[in-house]
């Protein structure tokens, strides 16, 4: 088997090497964590700490608000907003209509580009109270202004729902692909057997999808505790820091502001091991249920 | 003999003059030398600092070419820390704004070279400069005694740092009321411009009080009541040799309740905390604003520009001294030589040239005749380079982007001519500098010691913030919670905190 | 002919209605960036300007086109983005394939490997010497060849392969004589258009949206992509309050100058840098053609 897929093997060998080279051989920075690091001094050469920026990690006053907030924002954006690109590519395959499918694919794919400083600051004018659109039409409807920015309690509300608008379009294009490769044929069958477009979408495209998405849903898992630095770091404000502080954003302001890459490393280690346990357990997960998984 | 007299009085000027010129131009090396320097990019136009007029000067009379490598302020610490990582290190590092605590763990890992001998050997206008203001060599010297890296220094009165308090003078006409000078006059005026047309469109829509990212006159009203601080990130203050903590002070709590009734009663504008600079500065471009803390009201509010004021240090019924805390115009870490170059004699030669008068004002203005040239009544004005808009663009971005250590220059700059300039500058000396007191310092500490307090210090640094915000909004009633408050601080070790910037202190004080 | 229902008429209302009001909804930032790149920004920042611009002004761009940095990034980027993605495709496809392939031993090897570089590196540090230690620092293939492939993408693609290339296709090959490279570069990748017009676009948008990278490893201004121009422009303004505490009186004033200009030119760096990206989706579309399998197994 090995000699009959021998080209198999030069298929993959670019790929290795990319990932030994620039992912394994690097990886014995890992001990950065366990380090007290001295950059002059370089890795191997800074003493030896073990856990200790662990503890200062566990032990700070701020331990559990910090994963609680993160945790809170993650499983938010999971629940609400990992459906919705699924949905819209959903739709959107059932367009006959060519000129307007490509029109709206086009206009929701659109805010992924538009830079994250550029959003948050958009974002931050509707929602002002005095001069934000989004108050403007509560005032047009008899409502009370209110200061969205400014109560922590809707921090993640705001953050998974402008999430939503600027990643579901450009989302929804790894399925919008896989929907276009299914079997035509299959489709007339349904037909011809008198099921109509809901019954389709539900008993032909949505089967279709869900390789798809469960690996999809896999790797977020793996991301649970790994929500993004920049466009948090930009909503926060001195209001709703007691529900927007996160790890990365408590990491960044108590580590490399100051030069301390071993703290920051140590949380980061931190992170990446319950990432992957929980990532393990949802594979493991997977595979007894279905056909898909990870591996 | 008359003719020995005058053939000696002859060579005596030639000799004067030629000293003279001596003086201004000498090479600081024999062979033209090309040293790099990483930095913060602190202005949008300029490419490269070897093709600015002032880095051409150098290379042209100093035999000293500055390449630049320059990084936005995003990715500088990153930058830093990688070029000390990898070995990657520049000759130097300018415009570094290198922090207290970066000082002192670079400094000590070696990575910075220690500059107090070459200070001893070469530093001519270094030890000048020392003399003068000795705060300045104590507030630079580490723990353990080194200096690391050299403060751009600032002398003229109206930028010594404080903060600029300023306050409508068309309004307080208006309500006829005169400029206040305790906290509760400033209440009865915010009160009066809440309550009157002040900006006269017939819409109530004055905002007495406004500021941006959280921040209004905060510091002003503390320093009514008491404390000597320079920005809300001053936590500590010196009582009687003691150093307490300020936000768990008693004091502390009257400036959160002041705040509070201004937030309550819409004086202080209710967006502060959700609006950012620029939000701001559109308010005062509407003439909104009947006070703030701003670089420049002619900036901030240009349709109103001259009708401000400063608002003076005030007092309170818990103070009766006005004080308007100073950093003393330090900018600390703004150059370092790295321990890896090849050059350390010259470049710090280049570092003390810039503290000479010659040299700091080269780095700030340049040559003569590029951004400015002398008139004939002995000042000076700007001139503007072609395809520029303003001064300050051609001055930066192909002039001179002020990137070294400078001292000053005090004797030219009072020279400008620029009425903005002059008027800032009455201002400060009429209403602030009577009350100049020189900040609690920002002490250098020992490795051990950053250790042991740079994790308590994140939390309290946060839990400050936050509490400040909820208390001052009122989601936290500060007579119910104030006690509980205090007694989170214990939970995160301030007294340990306290007791490390005691010795620090201690240390200091002694150094002065 | 197909046959309408009434169930599928009102569906077909319900959809249209449903996505009519995501055009919307999606459609209203991005009028308001555009209309924001040619308005006065204190209209802006006042929320004046909400739709339609206000007080109409072409300065921004002007001052954008003024800066020859961003034409000299556009440049590099549009090099780093066409040669990346032609190398990222040449590195992912044929692996993603051969992992897709239940036949090939070293499978779940691989599969791990790939997975578990998603979540623990060393870190910025070591890989930063190791770039420096094979001499690529500061050179334009590094920002090739980082990111030369993604674990993400290469599990996307892998299931996509999985789970449209079936088995008898490679069987039925085989028994034609067939080695595994014909089999892939004649048979599968004209299947698999849709996957590598969506790899395509995915490696690609990254490309033009980098500038960590280059921040990173470059320290010559030469050779930065756009973004990197773009985003000093961005976080110009932001930073500011900062930069503030500690100038003098009159560098205050062009900072603040300065600042007024980046928000000037913010809305519009966006429209200039995004553009060529937005179009170039349209433009992928037709690959992501239905019935594309359609005759591939029958016969």
């Amino acid at each position: 088997m090995i000699l009959r897929n021998w080209q198999l093997y030069l298929f993959v060998l670019p790929a290795v090497v990319y990932y030994i080279v620039f992912h394994y051989v690097p990886i014995y920075g890992v001990q950065i964590a366990f380090r007290q690091y001295y950059p002059m001094r370089g890795i191997l050469g800074s003493p030896w700490v073990g856990m200790k920026h662990f503890m200062r990690f566990f032990n700070s006053y701020y331990f559990t608000t910090v994963i609680g907030n993160t945790l809170r924002i993650s499983l938010t954006a999971l629940i609400v907003g990992f459906p919705i690109p699924v949905l819209l590519a959903l739709m959107l395959n059932e367009v006959q209509h060519l000129r307007f499918k490509k029109l709206v694919q086009t206009v929701t794919y659109a805010p992924h580009f538009i830079s994250m400083v550029v959003m948050v600051g958009m974002l931050i004018l509707f929602l002002t109270p005095s001069s934000g659109i989004i108050n403007h039409m509560l005032a047009a409807v008899g409502m009370e202004r209110k200061a969205f920015m400014q109560d922590a309690r809707n921090f993640h509300w705001i953050y998974v729902f402008s999430s939503i608008w600027q990643e579901s379009g450009w989302s929804s294009v790894i399925f919008v692909a896989a929907l276009a490769s299914i079997d035509s044929s299959q489709v007339e069958a349904a037909i011809i057997d008198g099921a109509n477009k809901l019954q389709r979408m539900v008993y032909i495209n949505l089967p279709v999808l869900i390789p798809t998405i469960v690996i999809m849903l896999i790797m977020r898992s793996g991301s649970i505790l790994s929500v993004g630095f920049e466009k948090v770091y930009l909503m926060q404000n001195a209001t709703n820091l007691s529900r927007s502080e996160i790890i990365s954003t408590y990491v960044y302001k108590a580590g490399l502001i100051d030069g301390d890459f071993s703290f920051a490393a140590a949380v980061g280690l931190f992170n990446s091991l319950i990432n992957f346990a929980i990532l393990v357990l949802v594979n493991l997960f997977a595979r007894r249920v279905g056909e898909t998984s990870l591996w | 003999m008359g003719k020995k007299l005058l053939s000696l009085v002859i060579v005596c000027m030639l000799a004067m003059t030629s000293l003279a010129l001596a003086e201004e131009i000498t090479p600081i090396v024999d062979e033209p030398l090309t040293i790099t320097a990483m930095g913060l990019k602190g202005t949008l136009f300029v490419e490269n600092y070897e093709d600015t007029i002032v880095g051409k000067w150098l290379t042209e009379n100093l035999g000293i070419t500055v390449k630049s490598e320059w990084y936005s302020s995003d990715i500088w610490q990153e930058k830093k820390g990688l070029a000390f990582a990898s070995g990657n290190l520049p000759d130097l590092f300018f415009n570094a704004g290198l922090s207290s605590i970066e000082q002192a763990k670079y400094g000590a890992q070696g990575a910075l070279l220690s500059l107090n001998d070459l200070i001893e050997e070469y530093g001519v206008n270094t030890k000048a400069m020392f003399e003068e203001a000795p705060y300045i060599k104590a507030s630079i010297t580490t723990a353990d005694g080194n200096i690391y890296a050299l403060p751009y220094v600032e002398t003229l009165v109206r930028d010594l740092g404080g903060g600029r308090y300023w306050i409508h003078t068309g309004w307080l006409e208006k309500v006829g009321m005169e400029e206040p000078t305790t906290l509760d006059e400033y209440y009865d005026v915010l009160v009066a411009f809440k309550n009157t047309d002040c900006n006269g469109n017939g819409v109530a829509d004055e905002i007495p009080l406004s500021g941006s990212d959280g921040v209004s006159v905060d510091c002003m009203v503390l320093r009514a009541l008491g404390f000597n601080v320079l920005s809300l990130s001053d936590f500590f203050n010196v009582r009687d040799g003691k150093v307490f903590f300020i936000p768990g002070d008693e004091g502390y709590r009257e400036y959160l309740e002041y705040m509070h009734k201004l937030y309550a009663e819409q004086l202080l504008d209710n967006e502060v905390f959700v609006q950012n600079y620029q939000q701001f500065v559109a308010k005062g471009e509407q003439s909104l604003l009947g006070s703030y803390e701003g670089s420049a009201s002619y900036y901030i509010a240009p349709n109103d520009g001259y009708d401000y004021t400063y608002m003076g240090p005030m007092t309170s019924d818990r103070n009766d001294t006005p004080i308007f805390t100073i950093n003393g115009g330090l900018s600390i870490g703004r150059t370092a030589i790295c321990a890896t170059t090849k050059h350390p004699v010259e470049i710090f030669k280049l570092l003390d040239f810039f503290y000479s008068e010659q040299g700091s004002l080269l780095n700030d203005w340049g040559p003569e005749g590029y951004a400015w040239e002398y008139n004939e009544d002995g000042t000076w004005s700007n001139l503007v380079g072609e395809g520029c808009e303003t001064v300050q663009e051609w001055r930066q971005g192909y002039v001179t982007p002020c990137c070294f250590n400078q001292y000053g220059p005090y004797e030219f700059k009072l020279k400008q001519n620029n009425a903005n300039a002059a008027w800032l500058n009455q201002l400060t000396i009429d209403n602030y500098e009577p009350y100049f007191t020189y900040r609690f310092p920002d002490l250098m500490l020992t490795e051990e010691e950053l250790d042991t307090v740079s994790g308590a210090l994140t939390d309290v640094g946060k839990y400050v913030e936050e509490a400040r915000a909820r208390f001052i909004i009122g989601e936290d009633d500060i007579a119910a919670t104030w006690d509980a408050y205090v007694k989170n601080f214990e939970a995160m070790n301030i007294e340990t905190v306290l007791n490390v910037y005691q010795t620090a202190y201690d240390r200091y004080a002694a150094a002065m | 002919m197909k046959y309408e229902s009434r169930a599928d008429r009102i569906f077909d209302v319900i959809n249209y209605l449903l996505l009519i009001i995501v055009l919307v909804l999606t459609a209203y930032p991005l009028i308001y960036i555009v209309s924001a790149s040619v308005s006065d920004p204190t209209a802006v920042n006042s929320g004046r300007m909400w739709l339609w611009p206000v007080s109409f002004t072409l300065e921004g761009y002007q001052r954008l086109f003024k800066n020859g940095e961003i034409w000299l990034g556009y440049a590099n980027t549009i090099f780093y983005t066409v040669f990346g993605t032609l190398l990222n495709l040449a590195v992912t496809l044929p692996c993603a394939y051969a992992m897709s392939r239940k036949d090939f031993v070293g499978r779940k090897t691989l599969n791990f490997m790939v997975v578990f570089t998603m979540f623990f590196g060393g870190g910025l540090i070591p890989t930063y010497i190791v770039v420096k230690n094979l001499g690529l620092l500061d050179t334009r293939i590094i920002l090739l060849v980082l990111g030369a492939t993604s674990s993400y993408n290469l599990i996307v693609t892998r299931t996509f392969f999985s789970s449209s290339i079936p088995d008898e296709l490679r069987e039925s090959a085989f028994v034609d004589g067939c080695t595994n490279w014909i089999l892939f570069t004649r048979i599968v990748l004209p299947l698999s258009k849709a996957i590598i017009a969506v790899m395509a676009l995915f490696f690609g948008v990254t490309h033009w949206n980098a500038y960590f990278n280059a921040l990173v490893y470059i320290s010559t201004r030469e050779k930065y992509p756009l973004q990197v121009f773009l985003r000093e422009i961005l976080i110009f303004s932001e930073m500011l309050p900062a930069m503030l505490a500690s100038e003098d009186s009159l560098v205050i004033e062009e900072l603040t100058r300065q600042a007024r200009i980046a928000e000037m030119v913010k809305y519009g760096a966006i429209i200039v840098s995004s553009l060529p990206v937005i179009i170039a989706y349209p433009l992928l579309q037709r690959y992501f053609v239905k019935g594309v399998m359609l005759g591939a197994i029958k016969g």
